[in-house]
């Protein structure tokens, strides 16, 4: 009889909805501050990188949607820009790196080679494709892609981040925040 | 003074100690707020600045010409994760971060605020407090590179205590010949001395003297060797995330507006002008040596460390010595 | 050509000269693969670096080593050839006569699994510690297990 009684639909209390409300609110503040202000990582590797530098330098300028380049240790990142072929000996090495950042934390893949391998897909020393060794929220296909691309999927990202749609949160691999 | 302005508005209503108490609250209510605010107005205005140099537009999309860029900042680092290594000296690494932001908040309750009565707590002697808030910090780098127990951040405290002694020797003689001109260390009768010619016209080599050292010891650059961001990763602040980090533009920038409303203070007259009321001339003056400290960032290229100690205690420092005694003569003679 | 003629004269029997090789990029084969760290000590008197180690698999027996030396003063390339089994796989090092022969010696070890006794630091180079395989052997095929292999201890 307990059993069923606690499976019985009821409606939330009062205090509860203020609860929810409150958590809510909360966490839409959180993800626009996070949505707004991304501080990348950038671990680049191969000729993605070149392109890499321009993203925020003048023309396209990174620093306008808040992309910071700090230029700083992964403690202080929100977002690994990975570019280039990931060799199976690097593979470690990132995911060190990617470890070392605080969550809540974001990739994005850059290039052909770090999104399925590339020219190199076949080889017996290259990773196809990073997302088989951590989540990868946005994707900038190319070879290098332009500058711009990058700006695009800083702007694709401030949107799943909006809507709780990263990675991180769906396939559940680290739960919540409580890696 | 703003302690005694809470004091007046507390006594008509409570006994005298609650409205010294009350007082004491006020100003550190306030003073906090202010404090909390130069990070969020000084970062967005150096994003913008360095975008402008560079023909960038800087933060853009984020509030009415991207001025909520640096909440969004805070927001952010408020809400990451804490990371904390398991080797670390835990006492001192939470230490740092708060010690060097508090000691920067000090900076701001013991200056004036751009007016003779507008100052959070009224002391004797303020100029030196000040110097001794600015002076501490290569005890307080060397502490946060020996806690993060690593050893790029280590190596990056030396460098920066190696950096902010030779620079802070250089500051204080033209601090000292300034007080042996004006007779005094307080800032109020500093600025008084200076009714009929500024120090700028009067003293140009201690200017240039200060400035240098000033921007030497706030670690900004061109000297911000000890966290060379081309070169290096972060320096002594390796192992710091989240909002701990935050605390560190906290420091810095309060630091680096305490700086140039000194150099105002010291060289530019102070509040001292014409037609317009004080408070504003005291913060034009302010803003334009702000920017301009700002700017120098993106004009000249950083020194290496071994050129940046040689320029300090080979240059700068038998400079200011032989200054020093210059100065001494024209107050005797 | 005097030095071909002095190195080969200290070794008459087991280094020949191999048609095809000029006066200033000569090539010789070593017939006894013992002998490689003396040849080595002697060569090092005409020449001063060694630039290349290439190892070529030939797939029934062999791999065919080829040191090949260059001198600054006369530009001169020397080239020793050495046949080694296959399944034996094992010649002495001469990373203690040239420096740049320690990482050569290790890229070979990598990819081809030769081994060079006396190598003081004889790991792999390029590719991970626990790779499975010697990649530029001429059996070694790039199946999926290979393909996808990561060495990492994922869980997702």
């Amino acid at each position: 009889m307990e059993e069923i009684k606690n499976n019985e639909f009821s409606y939330p209390g009062l205090g509860e909805i203020i609860f929810m409300k409150t958590e809510k609110f909360i966490e839409d503040v959180l993800n626009w501050g996070r949505s707004r202000s991304l501080w990348p990582l950038t671990f680049g590797t191969k000729c993605c990188a070149m392109e890499m530098i321009p993203f925020g330098a003048t023309k396209v300028d990174a620093d306008r949607t808040g992309t910071l380049f700090v230029g700083d240790s992964p403690r202080q990142a929100d977002l690994i820009l990975c570019s280039g072929t990931i060799s199976k000996k690097m593979a470690r090495r990132l995911l060190n790196a990617y470890e070392q950042m605080p969550s809540p934390k974001y990739v994005i893949a850059v290039g052909a080679c770090n999104i399925s391998g590339g020219l190199f897909h076949d080889s017996y020393n290259s990773i196809a494709g990073i997302d088989r060794i951590m989540p990868v929220d946005v994707y900038i296909p190319g070879c290098p892609p332009r500058p711009e691309m990058f700006l695009d999927a800083v702007l694709i990202l401030r949107k799943l981040i909006k809507e709780n749609k990263i990675k991180r949160y769906e396939n559940g691999v680290l739960g919540r925040d409580k890696s | 003074m703003i302690s005694t302005f809470f004091y007046n508005l507390l006594a008509g209503y409570l006994p005298p100690i609650l409205a010294e108490i009350g007082s004491v609250v006020g100003v550190f209510i306030v003073g906090t707020i202010i404090v909390l605010n130069i990070p969020l107005l000084l970062g967005w205005v150096d994003r913008k600045l360095s975008g402008r140099i560079q023909s960038r537009y800087g933060p853009v999309y984020t509030g009415p010409f991207g001025l909520l860029q640096n909440v969004a900042d805070v927001i952010k680092l408020l809400g990451k994760r804490f990371i904390t290594n398991q080797s670390i000296d835990k006492l001192i690494y939470d230490f740092i971060p708060i010690a060097l932001s508090v000691l920067a908040a000090l900076m701001i309750f013991v200056i004036p605020l751009g007016s003779p009565g507008l100052i959070l707590v009224s002391i004797p002697y303020n100029l030196l407090f000040i110097y001794i808030f600015l002076a501490l910090s290569p005890l307080l780098v060397l502490l946060a590179g020996w806690g993060q127990n690593n050893k790029y951040a280590m190596l990056s405290g030396f460098r920066g205590a190696a950096q902010i002694t030779a620079y802070e020797l250089t500051l204080l003689m033209a601090l000292i010949s300034i007080g042996i001109l004006a007779g005094s260390y307080d800032i109020s009768s500093i600025v008084n001395s200076q009714h009929t010619i500024w120090n700028a016209a009067y003293l140009p080599i201690t200017l240039v003297l200060f400035v240098i050292a000033s921007l030497a010891i706030t670690e900004r650059a061109p000297f911000d060797v000890p966290e060379a961001s081309q070169e290096l990763q972060a320096g002594w602040k390796i192992e710091y995330s989240g909002i701990r980090y935050g605390l560190f533009f906290i420091a810095e920038y309060v630091r680096l507006l305490v700086v140039s409303m000194l150099i105002v203070y010291l060289f530019f007259g102070g509040w001292n002008g014409v037609y317009l009321p004080d408070y504003a001339w005291f913060w034009i003056k302010t803003t334009v040596v702000t920017l301009f400290m700002m700017s120098l960032r993106w004009v000249y290229n950083r020194p290496r460390i071994d050129q940046l100690i040689d320029i300090g205690f080979k240059w700068l420092l038998p400079l200011s010595v032989i200054n020093l005694i210059a100065v001494g003569f024209i107050a005797v003679y | 050509m005097e030095f071909l003629d002095e190195i080969k004269a200290k070794f008459p029997n087991v280094l020949e000269s191999v048609d095809g090789s000029n006066e200033n990029e000569s090539v010789l084969l070593l017939k006894d693969k013992t002998k490689i760290k003396r040849v080595c000590k002697e060569v090092k008197n005409h020449f001063d670096i060694l630039f290349m180690l290439m190892a070529v698999d030939k797939p029934p027996k062999i791999f065919e080593l080829n040191y090949v030396f260059s001198s600054y003063k006369t530009q001169n390339i020397l080239t020793i050839r050495v046949n080694i089994e296959r399944d034996k796989a094992v010649i002495d090092s001469i990373s203690s006569l040239f420096e740049s022969a320690d990482w050569e010696e290790r890229e070979t070890y990598d990819l081809f699994g030769v081994e060079f006794i006396g190598h003081k630091n004889l790991k792999r180079i390029l590719l991970p510690e626990d790779w499975p395989g010697r990649p530029l052997r001429k059996d070694f095929e790039v199946t999926d297990e290979v393909r996808n292999w990561t060495g990492l201890d994922l869980k997702f």
